[in-house]
């Protein structure tokens, strides 16, 4: 899947330990969602698109 | 809970078990010299220092219950080479040992498995963060 993790937690000035603290997760699950090596469960989905206050529509799009 | 927090725990939990362990190891030792026991007491002594390996993998455990998803994910990459390299080494050997190949001891399997765990912790997170 793609996503616009990183450029949505950038518009927020957030850091990605910022975020991972937000999202209850470590640094690095962070680091391989915005490099798109992995993709979270739904759970983790729902989590990280109510972070942002979005859709998960909206964050993920699948690979074209 | 913050992760950093979770790793601070493990270490301080798994850094217990082993100070318990060590000192459980000189307790057995020291005991076995002076009283000198056999049957029963003999093996209960040569067991004590289980108590703190049981300590240990008990640690491993929490520790494993408080990772987030993509850190079990990338431990479970590990665990699988681990489990399954020392099948291969250790069957491998279990082959060669009728041709003269030096008895492996039980006590070697684990290390076995640490070594492959971490080359395939290594491996597992090179793989997520290219």
């Amino acid at each position: 899947m793609k996503n616009s993790m990183r450029d949505l937690r950038s518009a927020r000035g957030w850091s990605q330990q910022e975020l991972a603290e937000r999202l209850g997760v470590s640094r690095q699950t962070v680091i391989a969602i915005e490099r798109e090596r992995y993709d979270p469960s739904l759970p983790l989905a729902f989590t990280i698109a109510a972070c942002f206050g979005l859709s998960i529509e909206e964050i993920f799009q699948p690979k074209a | 809970m913050t992760q950093q927090w979770n790793t601070k725990k493990y270490m301080i939990e798994l850094g217990a078990a082993l100070l318990v362990y060590a000192v459980l190891l000189i307790l057995s030792n020291t005991l076995e010299r002076r009283l000198q026991p056999d049957g029963a007491l003999l093996v209960a002594l040569n067991l004590m220092p289980i108590l703190g390996v049981l300590a240990g993998a008990w640690a491993i455990v929490r520790a494993f219950f408080r990772m987030d998803e993509f850190q079990r994910r990338v431990q479970f990459d590990a665990l699988v080479l681990a489990f399954a390299g020392t099948a291969v080494i250790t069957f491998s050997w279990g082959f060669v040992e009728d041709l003269g190949v030096p008895h492996l001891r039980a006590f070697m399997v684990w290390p076995i498995m640490a070594v492959l765990w971490v080359t395939g912790l290594v491996i597992s997170t090179w793989r997520y963060n290219r």
